[in-house]
């Protein structure tokens, strides 16, 4: 987040929500976002579910699943129509604005409503106050982010934002709400493959860090991303994998392909707390503490450093992740994992990465400070807004503006980034984004589907089903598949039916529930249930050509009724896949679920 | 005068802010556990096409559910309707009777079911189970500390309790003097 | 009954409970009164999502893939000692790198655990030559 997350309570006038369902899963947040409405800000949600935000909200646009370029470049070419872009700020510090410029000029408001019925004037009416309002505050999840053309959905936003000045101040930015209590601190940490608390691999800077604190001679090459991880075990390039306290069976998309590669790894290394669907098809399983039986930081979505204390002793012989990890790396006689406290490990961040973190001392964030990185020093008050010198962080400073289109197929983007490039002349290197569609609806797949999550679980509930009052107090539904209301007149299906969905990479089985808050030809269900895990269906052939990212949003699939003979089938199938060991197996029947008291 | 005296106060949540984060149906879901009632939530977060809120027994004042039941298991209490889950036969005419759809049949969870596999957990969307069930509805959380947990634990402040002097003062006279000022304001601009 | 300020382990919104602690079990979570970002509320994986804490499923030895009391593929989960574990999660990481290259080995980091966690992740495959780290954030 560009901004703090209470700004929206006591800053911005325009809450701009677009491919979040805030209330579902950031409670809190929407609370601060109600708090602002009160206040006096309005509220726009642009999502293909009506959510309870959208409930609310001033203006509220159903789009279909994937329709956020269109979209957006419509916003923008009324608002450079108009003449509501803000001259200044692009000449001071942007460059690139022709080419949006450019691009935008065939997205009319006219064609967003021909192409959804979204009214052309509703779409002027909401690029007008996003313009004029003083301060706009743009916030998205997943629903933005994981499409074959994820990184151009956000390229747009940051368009958006530019050409109309809407950053670097009070409750006014992109504001990226994270799904996971730590995601931003995995991200800084350097758990992704291009780079380091210190800067990204190839860079001088992380390459001088890593000689002189690791003393070793840092890969300069980015490595592999997760989504390419099962066609790099099938082709030899991935012997060993590692997954700690995550559960890829369960999370990544293709279930059957992912459970398929993991088969041929040399060896499975699993971490966690619990026996997931990961780590029983592992080859060893490695247990830790868990959250409260440890002493350590997170990061939050505002980039704030918060501390946790250690609260209860773990069972006997359970130590903190970092202390196995290091036990692992001493035993390979690594050098450098003798630290005895997790403040050890901080203040060797600290050194790794001074620019960011040098001023968040343990001592501050124990006293409470809320700091919000960068905070280089330990008088520093840290930076709850970035950009309020509007300078980017690019050498030259400038922001810039990317090109964005949207074609027809998949096929055709490449020779639409080419064509534009040259249209414009563009230096070599600057990136043109592009939108398409991974999937379309075909006859045996008519329907759209999409995934999210319900505000009682969380990811794979790992965590959330073994808590009786989240399990059986909130969920009193257990795995439902939402449809939308035209399917169900099509297809028959009633609420309460059990019906299949299913595509050619899996089937799922479960309850109907339909509902009038879907945009029409609509699937959705969740990857909350290991009985019906939404992601059994989804698409990891397509990838976005920046991220990598797997469009787990959009896929296609058929939806028929079936008996409860077939559902108990398709239900016991899915138990065997998801849990072959038999140690889980004895666990379940020995300490049922619903036994476990609080 | 006290317009209210005599009403049965009562759960009900104010859909302005209500965000359908299911807090209170956590929160219900463990008062009742912890005081020993079946572990079920007693109100539903209810999604209509323009809003959300959570839906629960109103302790109507003349209420169908305690004139209906055949022993006394929903009564007629000082200043709410009481359930005595442990004297209920399960004969479900309160939740035929019950005007609100806030009172459901609900069983115990068996531990020998594998709920994943057996499908009759669903209650969300229907009441069947297989075993014997009992009428479950709001409580007012008698018992605990604190007042209804719902209450407490709503990040928003979207749920309220209403008893008497709430109704009083917040809603009748407020509306009362709320709808009389407008009045004689329209009529003092219309006559001037 | 002692009190301990800690961070939801959900979202990252990142709001604060105070943790009720009575011998060694987690009894109650409250929210943190007036803290800025939650300002003294929680939403309800904040309030009840602790249990799991305390969950007889967690597990508390380690496990490695045996038949026949040795390491196989075919094998079935066997409790172990944590040396037995670890060297055997050493050895064949070592092993790999060394006939095979450091770029054969990929971990999979995650959100839900600690900074400290994550850097020394990353930092056991960095030194070892490899990039191959990532963690869910696309996920």
């Amino acid at each position: 987040m560009t901004n703090n997350l209470t700004e929206f309570a006591t800053d911005s006038d325009l809450i701009f929500c677009m491919g979040t369902n805030t209330s579902e899963c950031h409670p809190i947040i929407a609370m601060q976002m109600l708090r602002g409405m009160k206040r006096g800000a309005k509220l726009v949600v642009i999502d293909p579910r009506k959510t309870d935000m959208a409930k609310k909200a001033d203006y509220y646009l159903q789009i279909p699943v994937g329709y956020n370029i269109p979209l957006l470049n419509a916003m923008m070419n009324h608002i450079i129509k108009k003449g509501l872009h803000n001259q200044k700020f692009i000449d001071d510090n942007c460059v690139g604005f022709e080419y949006v410029k450019h691009c935008v000029k065939d997205f009319t408001p006219e064609r967003v409503e021909e192409e959804t019925g979204i009214k052309a004037s509703v779409v002027r009416e909401v690029a007008e106050l996003y313009a004029k309002v003083p301060a706009a505050s743009f916030a998205y999840t997943m629903g933005m982010t994981q499409f074959v053309d994820g990184t151009s959905n956000i390229f747009a936003i940051s368009n958006l934002a530019l050409i109309t000045g809407q950053i670097g101040r009070p409750g006014t930015g992109i504001n990226p709400l994270r799904g996971q209590n730590n995601v931003q601190g995995a991200c800084d940490m350097g758990a992704l493959p291009h780079v380091i608390p210190g800067g990204w691999v190839m860079t001088d800077n992380a390459q001088k860090q890593a000689k002189n604190i690791w003393k070793c001679n840092l890969n300069s090459e980015v490595g592999y991303t997760m989504t390419d991880l099962p066609e790099n075990i099938e082709k030899g390039e991935v012997k060993l994998l590692y997954v700690f306290g995550e559960n890829p069976v369960m999370s990544d998309p293709d279930t059957h392909h992912f459970i398929h590669a993991c088969s041929e790894l040399d060896t499975f290394i699993v971490q966690d707390i619990f026996l997931t669907e990961t780590a029983q098809i592992a080859d060893v399983v490695l247990p830790a503490a868990c959250w409260t039986e440890k002493e350590g930081t997170f990061l939050n979505t505002s980039r704030c450093v918060q501390y946790l204390p250690k609260a209860i002793e773990p069972a006997e012989g359970l130590m903190p992740d970092w202390q196995v990890i290091c036990e692992i790396a001493k035993r390979i006689d690594l050098y450098g994992f003798d630290f005895r406290t997790p403040k050890e490990v901080w203040d060797e961040v600290r050194l790794m990465a001074p620019a960011q973190f040098g001023g968040i001392t343990y001592e501050r964030i124990k006293n409470r400070e809320l700091l919000a990185w960068p905070c280089p020093d330990e008088e520093h008050p840290g930076t709850p807004i970035q950009y309020t010198d509007f300078k980017s962080f690019h050498p030259d400073g400038k922001f810039k503006l990317i090109p964005i289109g949207y074609v027809d197929g998949k096929e055709e983007r490449i020779a639409f980034e080419k064509k534009t490039a040259e249209e414009l002349n563009m230096p070599e290197g600057y990136p043109v984004g592009c939108g398409t569609m991974s999937e379309k609806p075909t006859k045996i797949s008519p329907c759209m589907m999409t995934t999210g999550r319900k505000v009682y679980h969380y990811h794979t509930g790992t965590m959330t089903r073994e808590c009786n009052a989240l399990e059986f107090g909130a969920d009193i539904m257990g795995a439902v598949i939402e449809i939308s209301t035209d399917i169900a007149e099509r297809t028959g299906i009633k609420t309460g039916d059990y019906a299949v969905v299913e595509n050619k990479r899996g089937k799922i089985a479960a309850k109907v529930l339909v509902t009038p808050n879907m945009v029409e030809n609509t699937i959705f269900t969740t990857f909350h249930y290991a009985e019906a895990d939404a992601n059994k269906l989804a698409n990891a052939e397509d990838q976005c050509p920046f991220s990598k990212m797997n469009p787990v949003k959009m896929t296609i699939a058929g939806i028929r009724k079936i008996d409860e003979k077939e559902f108990k089938e398709i239900r016991i199938e899915d138990d065997q896949l998801m849990h072959p060991s038999e140690l889980y197996r004895q666990a379940r029947q020995a300490i049922p679920v619903a036994e476990v008291s609080s | 005068m006290n317009l209210s005296r005599g009403i049965n106060k009562f759960v009900i949540a104010n859909p302005d802010i209500c965000i359908g984060c299911a807090t209170c149906m956590a929160g219900c879901y463990q008062s009742a556990f912890e005081r020993g009632k079946l572990a079920v939530p007693r109100l539903i977060v209810t999604r209509s096409p323009n809003g959300v809120m959570p839906n629960q027994c109103r302790q109507c004042d003349d209420s169908p559910c305690a004139n209906v039941c055949p022993v006394g298991a929903l009564r007629f209490g000082d200043d709410f309707i009481e359930s005595y889950e442990e004297i209920c036969i399960g004969c479900k005419m309160c939740t035929l009777a019950c005007p609100f759809g806030a009172i459901r049949a609900e069983a115990e969870i068996m531990p020998s079911i594998d709920y994943a596999i057996i499908p009759d957990y669903n209650l969300g969307l229907e009441s069947v189970i297989g075993s014997k069930s009992v009428a479950v509805k709001c409580d007012l959380c008698t018992g605990r500390d604190g007042g209804p947990a719902c209450v407490e634990v709503c990040p928003t402040g979207a749920l309220i309790i209403m008893d008497g002097s709430v109704m009083d003062g917040q809603v009748v006279s407020q509306k009362a003097h709320d709808s009389v000022s407008a009045y004689i304001d329209n009529r003092a601009s219309s006559t001037r | 009954m002692e009190k301990f300020q800690t961070v939801c382990p959900y979202c990252g919104t990142g709001c604060n409970i105070d943790l009720f602690v009575e011998n060694n079990k987690i009894v109650k979570a409250e929210p943190t009164e007036k803290h800025p970002i939650n300002d003294g509320e929680l939403c309800l994986k904040g309030m009840y999502g602790w249990e799991y804490v305390h969950s007889p499923r967690r597990l508390t030895k380690p496990l490695i893939r045996k038949k026949e009391g040795v390491f196989s593929k075919d094998g079935k989960l066997e409790e172990v000692s944590w040396d037995e574990a670890l060297d055997f999660a050493a050895s064949r990481m070592k092993r790999v790198v060394a006939e095979h290259s450091p770029n054969h080995i990929m971990g999979f980091s995650s959100a839900r655990c600690l900074n400290e966690d994550n850097y020394i992740f990353q930092k056991l495959f960095r030194v070892q030559g490899s990039n191959n780290v990532d963690h869910c954030a696309r996920l």
